[in-house]
């Protein structure tokens, strides 16, 4: 699904240049459940960052499904983006003047469906997420796992073939990260790509695959054994 | 693509609803801004785009011939026989009407009394504007000849209030000034001619054969010419056309009193012409308001767009287009711009109420300023561009940043160049405010300088009004000997009556009274007998005086005497001249005793007696012309200036109260020495003079309201600027405070921030202003356009408050708790 080839990125500052990715090559399969681990400043965010489409100033190749993103203007990565992928955040970036239900439409109505259509979707996702009752409620109203829990229906909400998730967890305290790896591994199960980036071994043995960044170079392509259900989260 | 405008709308309503603060100055900025352009658009648009109510009003022409002997602004009348030869010299392709006399009338119905204006027209007049009666007919051909002149039409208005609206009017009679007429039509709602009277009634001007060819204007009917302009004609050409027909006319004519130059204006142009200077400026004025209103939101929008970095990047990572961010802060700022416009249509319409006094006298047609479609189009359009142009600057620079950067919290404030598109703006608006307040500023000392003007005469306690007795007009003209002398039957007897009103010092009567400039009478005359040839007799405006008038104005006699009791109609014709004229007409000689000769007969021989002070005419910026006057009680029917007697005379009256009470004595006064006559602009002697101020003190009241409200909004923007900058900067001074930064040097380091914004936006606003300032060279009086004094106020003032407006958010930086300020991030 993803292949990557000599992907590299740098930043410069004044006269320097510091490189955050260095020749990183690696194919993700469909149905994959891929764990990006590695200390702070190792490259993490800015992998995960390319593969979301949202930075532009990489080099290399970058082939989605078959399509050559590298070969695509703004506009035509944005529409991929759009069409293919969801979004998971650390701090859950859910908008504090929408109702849960706003907030899980916003992807969709990017996308000009037809508003009944929409309204379809996002009932069966509050409906599959069990969040039906707090529909018309506020960010602000919710505990941190359950804006997660908007936060993760809000990407999957137009069924992404890709989900990107930056620290999910990273926020909640234990029993509400066990309950969000617990979903996360659902969506895999029906068929969801899933990358997600953690600092937590225990997070990442909910996937199939650890790769791992050090200074900017992949250091580390382990794929793991398939994790009982019991398995701990942090 | 409507779905999703509609959810955007949604979502900034909500918004605005969380965020009163923000709304409500956005809102209120706008208002004022846009009320201001509101509040003159409407008057411009009453004034000059509304077409005026008759059939294709764009080639309504008015036709004026300028004499040499008017002072300036004033045209000689048309005599009806120029009349004919004008028209007939285009082929009869040139519709024309004239209105004759004007006066006005207090006629009696079942409704009960109703003080009317009379307009005398000739019967071409309504087939030329293309006005139909709603009721009875126009008049006919024929009921301009004298004796079938006795029919009348009613203004709508007339007809509701004197008939209650009747429809059964038509065919009943109706006493005008004791001669009975029969009512034969009612024009529709609206119609008013000339524009902009109210309850008119017009009846036909009697034109006998004379009329029809005599070019004596002292003989014949002669009054205002209008007419519509050919096919295929424009004003140039029918003025071109028409003066070379004129020139003939004069030349072919006899004497030399046929006026040989010839204006053609549509009537319209006519009508606003005197308001287009002043609106014009006021325009700038207010679009400037305006510039600055958008300035000002465009400021708070980015700092609101600052604000709401991480929403535009969540939306953005979810698949928001540029043009969706773009188009939902387009939204935002046209949900504020309509509610600004809303609120600024209301107060414009306040500020029209308001100010509605100072605008009927300053401006012309102003039965036509209400809202209309155009004001309404006008407002959408403006409230548009006005979204555009403040929702769209943020919107672009919000949409262009990098989301990952906002996503992870790298860029949680403004960046730098934000903060300098800020600041720009900030500089900006201190210097348009301070164009804004030098204008003002300009305009205030030049009321203080019209003010300070020496008028020559005391504005104390005077009471001033017109009165117009019911004798009929024509019948004073007509010159007969044996005609009721109105002296001695109504204004002795009421200056008798006005004297015997307890508090009043003086009273008397003159046809022209200073700043009421509703009549002027030229007249040429002969000194000491002297024949000059033609244009070199000496020429002054001719005034009829009763005794006591130099003490009711309370001007000085320079030499002699004014009239007294001793002035009666076996004395000696007296004139009194004033110092111009004496100056003029008598360099370096005592004119006492010298001869006036004025026609023939008694005031053939007529001695100068006295030279009266200089006073202010019509207008405090003119000289003083040369004046004779004449003594009221020494006219009688038959003399030369009885005629003037009869149509329109001015009452003065010194009180040892303020003359303001005194309307209502006045007024009975008149009554029981004529009950049928009436009262024009009864006013005190000071509202006169305020009055002829005309534009300049709405003009200045204007500018002051708008210089106000400029100051008001620059403030807000830079205090709103430093606010943010102090809440982004609210760990930097915490960290500050906590490494021992003493209170000073916080202040001080918000203060050189506004100290240097405050620098830039003061030279810049003063060299903009040193070049703006030349627009206003035509309005302003005694005062440079650079006037040193004005400029170091306005900065002075502009100064103050940008460090009030500092100050508050530095005082706010100061009291930061350190401990809170480094938690917080």
């Amino acid at each position: 699904m993803i292949d990557l080839k000599n992907v590299e990125r740098s930043y410069k500052t004044g006269h320097t240049e510091t490189w955050v990715l260095r020749r990183v090559g690696l194919t993700i399969k469909e149905g994959e459940f891929v764990t990006i681990m590695g200390p702070s400043g190792a490259g993490k965010s800015s992998l995960l960052n390319v593969l979301a489409l949202l930075d532009d100033s990489w080099l290399g190749e970058y082939w989605f499904a078959g399509t050559p993103v590298h070969k695509l203007n703004r506009k035509q990565r944005a529409e991929l983006a759009r069409q293919r992928i969801g979004m998971v955040f650390q701090s859950y970036h859910l908008l504090d003047d929408l109702t849960v239900a706003e907030n899980i439409d916003l992807p969709l109505s990017y996308k000009n469906l037809p508003s009944k259509e929409r309204a379809g979707m996002v009932a069966d996702i509050l409906d599959r997420f069990q969040i039906v009752a707090k529909k018309d409620l506020y960010p602000n109203q919710l505990s941190g796992g359950q804006q997660q829990l908007v936060g993760i229906a809000r990407a999957v909400v137009h069924a992404p073939a890709l989900l990107l998730a930056d620290e999910p967890t990273g926020n909640l305290h234990s029993t509400q990260a066990r309950e969000i790896m617990e979903l996360f591994r659902e969506l895999n199960k029906q068929g969801t790509t899933i990358i997600q980036v953690t600092h937590s071994e225990e997070n990442a043995r909910y996937g199939s695959r650890i790769l791992e960044l050090r200074d900017g170079w992949l250091t580390r392509d382990e794929a793991l054994q398939p994790a009982s259900s019991e398995v701990g989260a942090q | 693509m409507l779905t999703s405008i509609l959810q955007d709308a949604r979502y900034t309503l909500r918004q605005l609803r969380r965020a009163p603060g923000f709304a409500f100055t956005a809102i209120s900025v706008l208002a004022l801004g846009l009320g201001a352009n509101i509040a003159v658009f409407t008057l411009l648009s009453g004034i000059f785009l509304r077409p005026l109510p008759y059939a294709d009003s764009g080639r309504l022409v008015s036709i004026q011939l300028e004499s040499a002997n008017m002072p300036a602004g004033f045209y000689a009348s048309v005599n009806y026989a120029n009349m004919l030869q004008l028209r007939d010299a285009l082929g009869g392709r040139m519709p024309i009407g004239g209105v004759f006399d004007s006066a006005m009338d207090s006629i009696v119905g079942p409704g009960g009394r109703v003080q009317v204006q009379q307009q005398n027209i000739s019967a071409s007049l309504f087939p030329m504007l293309g006005a139909q009666p709603i009721l009875g007919r126009a008049f006919r051909a024929g009921e301009n000849d004298p004796g079938r002149e006795h029919v009348v039409i009613l203004g709508e208005d007339t007809w509701r209030r004197l008939y209650n609206a009747d429809p059964a009017v038509i065919g009943k009679p109706l006493t005008i000034k004791g001669v009975a007429y029969t009512i034969v039509g009612v024009m529709p709602r609206g119609f008013s001619f000339p524009f902009g009277e109210v309850e008119q009634i017009w009846t036909p001007q009697p034109l006998t054969a004379a009329d029809h060819t005599s070019m004596d204007n002292d003989r014949v009917a002669s009054g205002e010419l209008y007419a519509r302009l050919p096919q295929g004609m424009t004003v140039t050409q029918l003025q071109a056309d028409l003066t070379r027909v004129q020139a003939i006319i004069a030349k072919q004519g006899t004497g030399d009193s046929i006026p040989t130059h010839l204006l053609v204006t549509g009537y319209q142009d006519q009508l606003n012409h005197e308001a287009r200077k002043p609106l014009l400026l006021l325009y700038a004025v207010v679009f400037g308001i305006w510039a600055l209103a958008c300035l000002n939101i465009t400021s708070l929008m980015l700092a609101r767009a600052v604000a709401r970095m991480r929403e535009q990047a969540v939306r953005s990572a979810l698949g928001a287009s540029r043009i969706r961010l773009v188009q939902q802060s387009v939204i935002e700022s046209l949900i504020l711009s309509a509610c600004g416009g809303v609120a600024g249509l209301l107060l414009a319409q306040a500020s029209i109420k308001l100010l509605w006094h100072q605008i009927k006298g300053a401006l012309p047609m102003t039965s036509a300023i209400h809202v209309d479609w155009r004001v309404v189009a006008g407002i959408v359009a403006l409230t548009l561009v006005t979204a555009l142009i403040t929702g769209i600057v943020p919107a672009l620079r919000a949409s262009g940043r990098s989301v990952q950067s906002a996503l992870h919290g790298v860029t949680t404030t403004a960046s730098a160049s934000q903060n300098r598109t800020r600041e720009v703006l900030v500089v900006g608006q201190l210097a348009l405010t301070l164009v804004f307040l030098v204008g003002a500023g300009l305009f205030l000392r030049t009321i203080d300088a019209l003010r300070a003007v020496p008028l020559g005469f005391s504005q104390q306690n005077v009471l001033t009004g017109g009165v117009i007795l019911n004798a009929g007009v024509r019948q004073l003209n007509n010159g007969s000997s044996t005609a009721p002398n109105i002296v001695h039957t109504a204004y002795m007897p009421l200056l008798d009556r006005l004297q015997a009103i307890p508090g009043v010092k003086v009273a008397a009567l003159s046809s022209v009274l200073p700043m009421r400039a509703e009549f002027a009478v030229k007249i040429s005359g002969e000194l000491d007998h002297k024949k000059e040839p033609a244009g070199k007799a000496p020429v002054a405006n001719g005034r009829l005086a009763s005794a006591g008038l130099a003490d009711a104005l309370g001007i000085p006699m320079e030499r002699g005497r004014f009239f007294n009791a001793d002035d009666t109609p076996s004395a000696p014709v007296a004139v009194v001249i004033n110092k111009a004229f004496a100056d003029k007409y008598f360099p370096g000689q005592d004119p006492i005793g010298h001869i006036y000769s004025m026609g023939k007969g008694r005031f053939a021989d007529a001695r100068i007696v006295g030279v009266i002070g200089n006073m202010k005419q019509y207008d405090v910026t003119q000289a003083t012309a040369p004046e004779v006057y004449f003594c009221l009680a020494q006219v009688e029917p038959g003399t030369p200036l009885y005629g003037i007697a009869g149509a329109f005379m001015q009452v003065a009256i010194r009180a040892a109260v303020p003359a303001g009470t005194l309307r209502a004595q006045f007024d009975r006064a008149l009554h029981e020495v004529a009950p049928d006559a009436t009262t024009t602009g009864v006013k005190t002697m000071h509202e006169a003079v305020e009055d002829s101020f005309g534009s300049e003190t709405l003009t200045a009241h204007l500018l002051e309201g708008f210089a106000a409200l400029a100051l008001m909004i620059a403030s807000v923007g830079l205090y709103g600027l430093l606010s943010f900058a102090v809440a982004q900067r609210t760990r930097e001074i915490g960290l500050r405070i906590a490494l021992g930064a003493p209170l000073q040097s916080i202040l001080t380091l918000v203060l050189r921030r506004a100290f240097i914004l405050v620098a830039c936006g003061l030279t810049l606003g003063a060299t903009l202003a040193w070049f703006a300032v030349r627009l206003a060279r035509g309005y302003i009086f005694g005062v440079q356009v650079h006037d040193a004094l004005t400029f170091a106020i306005v900065v002075a003032v502009l100064a103050a408050a940008s460090f009030l407006a500092a100050w508050l958010p530095a005082r706010r930086a100061a009291a930061v708790d350190p401990m809170r300020a480094l938690r917080s991030e």
